[in-house]
C-alpha cells in the first residue's frame, strides 16, 4: 500500500501537519520520560510518587491497558467487518479478567503461595509433577506471545504509512526498528507516566473522534439506516448475511474468546486485580472494567461508523477494513487532531508492544535459559540472554509478519494468539486447581491438543465447520485433558493435598486439622491467655 | 505489656464477619463472637536500589517490600501501611518466626525479579544499596464457634487483611 492509494481514498492529500505532529509527540513523550527519570532521585520521591497515585488514575490506566494498543486498529476493524455482530466480543474484552479472578485467582494464590511457584510454568511444573509440561507450557506461552508481538507490529506498520506516506513494507521494518529503540530506551524512562498520558490523550482523542463520526453518518438512527441499507443484517447481532444465526458455536466462541480467554492468562489477571494493600484499591478493577467496556464498546461502534461511511471495501486503502480508524481520523476530524489521534495510537501500541517484547524476551531468558538450558547461569548471564532474546525474538516477529498467515487481518490474528494459549492453558489451570484428578499425560494432552487445533482450525476448518477456532480448541482440549487422565496413573498424594489446602479457603467452616507448617501458632499457656478461660479445642 | 506498631485501616473486622455470618440460615446453629485479638508480625522493608541501565549509568529508586509471618510469604508492597502505636498485653503478640536476616533475603530475592521487570532493560541485575526495616503487626481476630447441637467449642483466627479464616496451632 502506498500513500498515494490513502490519498486516493481520503479524497484530498495528507496534511503536512500530521508527520510533523507525530515527531513533536514523540519527542515530547521522551522529554516527559526522561524528566520523570531524572526527578526519581531517590527513595522518598518514588514513594511520594507511588502515594499520590489515586484508585480512579489507576483504574483509568488499567481500563486502557486492558484493551491493548493493537485493539485500536484492530476492533474497528472487526467492527467494520461484522457490525452489530462485533458486539458479541465487547463484553468479555473488559469483565473476563473480573469473572476470572473470581474462579481461579484465590485458590491459584494459595496453592502457588505455599508452592513458592512464581509463573505460571512453575505452577504447572509442580502441579503436574513434571519438567515436561512446564517446558511445553513455556513454549506455547512464547509462541502466542510473539503472534501478540506482530498483532502490535502489523497495527503500527500500518498506522505509520497512513501519517507518512511511505509503503506498508517500509513502515513495518521501520516501526520494529522504533520498537526496538524504544525497548531499549525502557531503562532510562519513568513509563509509568508516559504511558498514563498517552492513554489519556487517546481516550480524549476517542471522545471526540466517536461522537464527530457518528454525528456525520446522522446519528445511531442513520448508522443502523445505513447498516441496513448495506445489508440487512449488519445492524443484527446476527452479522452480514445473517450467517451468524446458523452458527451458535461461532456466537459461543465469539464472546468467549475473552470472557473465558482471561482463565487461560492468569499472569495477566494476577497483575491487574491481586492488588491487596489499601482498600481503596479493591475499586481499581470494577472501575476499570467499566470503563473499559465502553473504550471497547465505542471502538467496535467505529468500526460499524466507518462500515456507512466507506460501505465498500474498495473505497478503503489497499483494500483492507484495517484502515478503518486511520480514515475515520483523517476524513472527520480537523488535521492537527486526527494527527494526534494517530499519534496517541502509534504510542499506546509502541508501549504495547515493548511490554510484550520484554515479557517474550524474560520468559527465553528465565524460564527457558535458566530453567532448562543452564540451570547454574549466574544473574548476570541471564539478563545478558534475556536482552539478547528480546532484540532476536524482535526481529523474527517482524519477519514473520511478512508470512502471508499473518496477513488474514489484525483482528482475526489476535483471535490466533489467543486461540493458541488459552484453550490449551485453561485445562491445566482450572482442572489443576479444582479436579485432582488431573494428570501429567493429561495435561500434555490438553497442551498440545489446545495449540495444535487454536493454531490450524482458523486457516483450515473454521469456514467449513462454522466453528470458531477459540470453542473448537476449548472443548477438544477439555475432553483430551479429561479422557487422559482418567486412563493414567493418579497424581502423586502430595499433589492431592496441595489441591485440598487451595480449597480449603472457600469452605473453613468446615474444620479438620491442618498439617502444613504455616499459619497461626503459639504455646498453650499463650493460647489459655488470649482466650481468658480453658480451650475446648482449637 | 509490649509496644508495637499496629496496621491500621485494615480491611477485615470482626464486626463484618459476624455480620455476614449472621445472615447465614445453613450456620445457625453455630454461635460465633469475637474474643480477643492477637498482633502477628510482618517484616516491611524500605530498600534503596541501585539500577545499573548502562554499562556508565546507574539510577536509584526507592522499593518496598515485605514478609508475612502468620502465612510465611513474602511480598511486595505499593506503600508504606499506615500503623499506630499501641500497647498489648505480652501474650497478644505472636512469636517471631524469623530473624531480621532470613526476612530480608527472602523479600529481597522475591522482589528482585519484579524490579528487573518493572525497570525494563536494565545492563545488571539490580543491587540493593541500603535498606530500613519496619516491625509492624496485623491484627488477627481470634473467634470463637460454638456449635449448639454438638456443644463443641472451636477457635480460629479471622486475618484482618485477606479475610481468610485460618486454625491456630497449639504446640
Amino acid at each position: 500500500m502506498s500513500i498515494n492509494d490513502l490519498e486516493a481514498a481520503i479524497g484530498f492529500e495528507i496534511p503536512l501537519i500530521i508527520p510533523i505532529i507525530l515527531i513533536l509527540y514523540m519527542a515530547a513523550m521522551l522529554l516527559i520520560g526522561l524528566w520523570a527519570a531524572k526527578k526519581v532521585k531517590n527513595a522518598e520521591d518514588w514513594f511520594v510518587g507511588g502515594r499520590e497515585m489515586g484508585p480512579w488514575i489507576t483504574a483509568l490506566a488499567h481500563g486502557s491497558s486492558s484493551v491493548g494498543g493493537g485493539m485500536y486498529i484492530a476492533a474497528p476493524q472487526f467492527g467494520w467487518e461484522g457490525g452489530a455482530s462485533s458486539l458479541w466480543a465487547a463484553p468479555g474484552d473488559v469483565f473476563g479478567p473480573l469473572l476470572n479472578f473470581g474462579i481461579i485467582a484465590r485458590r491459584m494464590r494459595r496453592y502457588t503461595e505455599h508452592t513458592k511457584s512464581l509463573t505460571i510454568p512453575d505452577f504447572f511444573g509442580h502441579r503436574y509433577y513434571s519438567r515436561g509440561v512446564k517446558l511445553l507450557s513455556v513454549i506455547i506461552l512464547l509462541v502466542a506471545m510473539v503472534i501478540s508481538l506482530i498483532v502490535e507490529y502489523l497495527a503500527m506498520g500500518l498506522l505509520l504509512a497512513c501519517i507518512t506516506g511511505w509503503s506498508f513494507e517500509v513502515s513495518l521494518v521501520v516501526s520494529c526498528g522504533v520498537i526496538l529503540i524504544y525497548t531499549g530506551a525502557g531503562g532510562y524512562l519513568a513509563v509509568a507516566y508516559t504511558d498514563f498520558i498517552q492513554s489519556l490523550l487517546m481516550i480524549v482523542g476517542l471522545a471526540i473522534l466517536i461522537p464527530v463520526s457518528l454525528a456525520s453518518v446522522g446519528g445511531f438512527t442513520g448508522m443502523n439506516a445505513g447498516l441496513y441499507a448495506i445489508n440487512p443484517g449488519l445492524p443484527t447481532m446476527w452479522g452480514e448475511d445473517f450467517m451468524l444465526k446458523g452458527a451458535p458455536l461461532m456466537i459461543a466462541g465469539t464472546a468467549l474468546v475473552y470472557f473465558v480467554g482471561y482463565m487461560g492468562q492468569p499472569h495477566l489477571v494476577i497483575k491487574t486485580v491481586a492488588i491487596k494493600d489499601e482498600k481503596s484499591i479493591r475499586l481499581v478493577p470494577l472501575i476499570g472494567g467499566i470503563f473499559g467496556f465502553f473504550l471497547s464498546f465505542g471502538l467496535y461502534m467505529l468500526g460499524m461508523v466507518g462500515r456507512v461511511a466507506f460501505p465498500d471495501v474498495s473505497m478503503l486503502p489497499g483494500g483492507s477494513a484495517e484502515y478503518v480508524l486511520p480514515m475515520l481520523a483523517l476524513t472527520k476530524l480537523p488535521p492537527v487532531l486526527a494527527g494526534l489521534l494517530l499519534a496517541c495510537a502509534c504510542s499506546a501500541i509502541m508501549s504495547t508492544a515493548s511490554a510484550l517484547l520484554l515479557v517474550v524476551g524474560s520468559s527465553a531468558g528465565s524460564d527457558l535459559y535458566h530453567g532448562f538450558i543452564n540451570k547454574n547461569a549466574s544473574e548476570a548471564q541471564v539478563m545478558k540472554v534475556t536482552k539478547l532474546a528480546t532484540y532476536i525474538l524482535g526481529v523474527v516477529s517482524m519477519v514473520l509478519c511478512f508470512l502471508p498467515m499473518f496477513q488474514v487481518g489484525i483482528y482475526q490474528v489476535t483471535w490466533v494468539a489467543w486461540s493458541i494459549l488459552s484453550p490449551a492453558f485453561i485445562p491445566l489451570i482450572v482442572g489443576g486447581l479444582y479436579w485432582k484428578r488431573g494428570t501429567k499425560e493429561g495435561a500434555y494432552a490438553s497442551l498440545i491438543v489446545g495449540s495444535v487445533v487454536g493454531f490450524s482450525w482458523y486457516y483450515l476448518l473454521q469456514e467449513k465447520t462454522q466453528i470458531h477456532t477459540f470453542f473448537a480448541a476449548l472443548v477438544l482440549a477439555i475432553v483430551a485433558y479429561i479422557i487422559v487422565s482418567l486412563m493414567t496413573k493418579k497424581p502423586p498424594q502430595d499433589v492431592d493435598n496441595l489441591v485440598d489446602y487451595a480449597k480449603k479457603f472457600e469452605d473453613t467452616d468446615t474444620g479438620g486439622s491442618r498439617t502444613v507448617n504455616i499459619g497461626v501458632q503459639m504455646s498453650r499457656e499463650q493460647f489459655e491467655a488470649v482466650i481468658g478461660a480453658s480451650p475446648a479445642m482449637a | 505489656m509490649k509496644t508495637i506498631h499496629v496496621i491500621t485501616g485494615v480491611r477485615f473486622k470482626p464486626e463484618h464477619f459476624l455480620e455476614r455470618m449472621a445472615k447465614s440460615k445453613k450456620l445457625s446453629h453455630l454461635e460465633i463472637s469475637h474474643v480477643n485479638t492477637i498482633y502477628s508480625l510482618c517484616w516491611v522493608f524500605q530498600f534503596r536500589v541501585a539500577l545499573p541501565v548502562t554499562k556508565k549509568t546507574t539510577r536509584y529508586a526507592g522499593y518496598y517490600g515485605g514478609f508475612e509471618e502468620s502465612s510465611m510469604v513474602p511480598g511486595k508492597l505499593r506503600f508504606l501501611p499506615a500503623f499506630e502505636e499501641r500497647e498489648v498485653e505480652d501474650s497478644q503478640v505472636l512469636a517471631d518466626k524469623l530473624t531480621e536476616e532470613e526476612a530480608l533475603r527472602l523479600t529481597w530475592e522475591y522482589n528482585k525479579m519484579d524490579i528487573i521487570r518493572k525497570f525494563r532493560s536494565l545492563n545488571a541485575p539490580p543491587q540493593r544499596e541500603s535498606y530500613r526495616t519496619e516491625r509492624l503487626y496485623k491484627p488477627l481476630y481470634v473467634m470463637r464457634f460454638y456449635n449448639k447441637d454438638v456443644q463443641e467449642t472451636k477457635y480460629k483466627v479471622l486475618d484482618s487483611l485477606s479475610g481468610d479464616l485460618e486454625d491456630i496451632l497449639v504446640q
